[in-house]
This record gives C-alpha cells, sequence and structure tokens, in this order.
C-alpha cells in the first residue's frame, strides 16, 4: 500500500506542480499532497473492503488444484445459478468486457450494444452476481 | 518494462515539457473573483435596486444594517479568500474557520433585527409569501456567481476539494445575500431569515455536493 500512496503522491505533485508557489517551503506543500493521498489510500481500501464478498469455501476448495475435480460439476452448477437472472445483453456484456478483457469500444463494436449501454449492464450484472452469490448457502 | 523503454519514455517526456506557469498568490486571484462579482452585483443594484427603499425600512437603525452588511461582507469576503488559500496544498487550514465567526454575527444581528421589527410593528410577518422571492432571488444570483467562482478554484484542481467547495458556496450565498439587501420590500422578518438560511444551505449543499465533478481534484 505504502507503494501505491508513493506512486500516487508522484502523480499527483505533477498534477499540481502549477499550484507551487515559487519562494515559499516546499516541504509543507509536498507534506500536505503526501497526507492527503495516504488518507485517500486508507478510504479507498475501506471502501473496497465494503464491497468484497469473503467466500470461504473458495479458499477450501480452489486453492489446490486437484481439489477441484470434484468439485467441478459444483461450481458450474453454482455459477449458474450466479448468472440466472442476467438478461442476454448482461451476459454479453459481462463476457466481453470482464472476461475477454475487451475495451468498452471494442465490445460495443461486436456487440453493437453502446458504450453507455454496456456500462450499465456491466454495472447490473455485477450487482447481481453479486447478490446472487451471497444468496447461496455454503454447501 | 525494460529500462531502454523507460528511458526512451523520460526522454519523450523530457522533451515535451513545458514552463510550468504557477498560480498567482491566492489573495490575488481571491480579488479578481471578488471584483467581478462586484461588477455583476453593481449592474444588478444599477438596473433593479432600490437603495432609498433600503434607508426608508432601516430607518433609525441604520447602525444595525450597517453592522448587518458589514458582517455579510466579511463573511463573503473571507470565504472566498479561504476558499483560495485552503485550494493550495500546505497552506493553513485556519483558512476553514475565517468566515465563521462573521457568518454566527450575521445570523445574530439578522435575529435581532427581526426581534426589533417584531417588538415594534407586534406580530404579523410570518407570511412565507413575499419570502420565496428572497429564496429565488438568492438562489438565481448564486447561479451566476458559483460558476464563476467555481471555475476559478478548479484551477488548483485542489487535492482535498470538500472544504474548497464548503467555503466558495458559503461565499456565493454570503455575496448573493449581500446583494439582495438592496432589492428587499421589507425588512427582514423571522420567517424570512429562515429562508434566507435555508437559501444559503441550499447553495453551499449543492456545491458542496458536487466538490469533485465541479473542482476536477488531482
Amino acid at each position: 500500500m505504502a507503494d501505491d500512496v508513493v506512486q500516487d503522491v508522484l502523480l499527483t505533485v505533477h498534477r499540481v506542480r502549477h499550484t507551487y508557489q515559487p519562494g515559499r517551503p516546499v516541504e509543507p506543500w509536498l507534506a500536505a499532497i503526501v497526507a492527503r493521498r495516504s488518507i485517500d489510500a486508507i478510504r479507498k481500501r475501506g471502501r473496497i473492503g465494503r464491497q468484497e464478498v469473503f467466500n470461504e469455501v473458495a479458499y477450501e476448495t480452489f486453492a489446490d488444484s486437484c481439489a477441484n475435480e470434484p468439485l467441478a460439476a459444483d461450481a458450474s452448477r453454482t455459477l449458474a445459478r450466479m448468472t440466472e437472472g442476467l438478461s442476454r445483453g448482461q451476459k454479453e456484456a459481462i463476457e466481453l468486457v470482464k472476461i475477454k478483457e475487451m475495451t468498452l469500444a471494442e465490445a460495443s463494436v461486436i456487440s453493437g450494444q453502446s458504450i453507455a449501454l454496456l456500462k450499465v449492464n456491466v454495472h447490473r450484472a455485477m450487482k447481481k452476481l453479486r447478490l446472487n452469490l451471497v444468496k447461496i448457502p455454503p454447501e | 518494462m525494460t529500462s531502454s523503454r523507460v528511458d526512451s519514455l523520460i526522454d519523450r517526456l523530457a522533451a515535451e515539457m513545458r514552463p510550468v506557469r504557477p498560480l498567482r498568490a491566492p489573495p490575488l486571484r481571491a480579488l479578481t473573483v471578488l471584483a467581478a462579482i462586484v461588477v455583476i452585483g453593481l449592474i444588478a443594484v444599477a438596473m433593479l435596486g432600490d437603495v432609498a427603499g433600503l434607508r426608508e425600512r432601516y430607518v433609525d437603525r441604520e447602525a444595525l444594517l450597517a453592522l448587518e452588511m458589514a458582517a455579510m461582507l466579511a463573511t463573503a469576503v473571507l470565504a472566498i479568500l479561504a476558499a483560495f488559500f485552503v485550494s493550495i496544498p500546505g497552506r493553513s487550514k485556519r483558512w476553514i474557520a475565517a468566515p465563521i465567526p462573521f457568518f454566527a454575527l450575521w445570523l445574530l444581528v439578522s435575529g435581532l433585527g427581526c426581534y426589533g421589527d417584531f417588538v415594534l410593528r407586534g406580530g404579523g410577518g410570518w407570511e412565507l409569501g413575499e419570502s420565496l422571492h428572497c429564496l429565488w432571488f438568492i438562489l438565481a444570483t448564486s447561479a451566476v456567481i458559483a460558476p464563476l467562482l467555481v471555475w476559478r478554484l478548479a484551477r488548483a484542481k485542489p487535492i482535498y476539494p470538500l472544504p474548497v467547495a464548503l467555503l466558495g458556496g458559503l461565499g456565493v450565498a454570503a455575496s448573493s445575500a449581500f446583494v439582495l439587501q438592496f432589492f428587499h420590500p421589507f425588512a427582514v422578518t423571522f420567517i424570512d431569515l429562515a429562508v434566507h438560511l435555508a437559501a444559503i444551505l441550499v447553495v453551499v449543499g449543492t456545491v458542496g455536493l458536487f466538490n469533485r465533478r465541479a473542482l476536477a481534484p488531482a
């Protein structure tokens, strides 16, 4: 995390370098940027942490590659239940943008969905996937 | 990234370097915005204002009026000045508190004015009617001033935009309320004061709510 903050501070220094007034001490200026970016990093971590779903079973079963085989059928069933209720457009958006990792522009050309629609579909699909995952009781 | 690619990237970036023009000192930048607000206010007052009416309403209470207007003006100037200071990294955070005593004084004096008016003329003045004009006036004037101020504040790409936006909002609302004094059709009543306060909160809240979008922080 400290490395991220350093990177962020360097970028910020570059972006706001015009706010430094020549002749004034550099240290308070830089210290304020470092302090701000550190706070931002901590907040970001908290925000992301709240969004994550902790799946205990995933660690037990999927960490070891052999362990996956008997559960593969189960996993596909879980996946099927998670994707239940997704519209065709949402499935397509997830597949192109998240699984095949295309840019929105590329995905838009292939699917025929506009970029705005793709964004909406990805957002709604992610929300639904997350909800469906939480709803599934650990077997 | 391999080191040769890093080197070429650095070379390319260095070749594209432009001299940086530092922002001018915050008081200077605040002054230009305040001057623009004064011009807008003067035009509005010259076209639509009612200065004689203003005097009449506060006859025998000139000191109170002067104090109230001075407090408004101090709130506006200090809030805008503070917004420019706080938008620069490393400047004192105490600027955030600068307009607050004058804001409190303004509310206090307005409240006293209301009370005096109430004692003088007895009941009444509790109707909303006319006060709605004040609400619209403050909001409309703010809608003219706010984009101007936000545009200037955004130049600094403030790394922590919320206090900058809130101070800016207070400055805008106080300026609008100051200009409103020249149009006000009657002395301030309690309900009217509440409406003014509501308008101020709406302006500060709106600017505060859109702080990230409006100020384009780095």
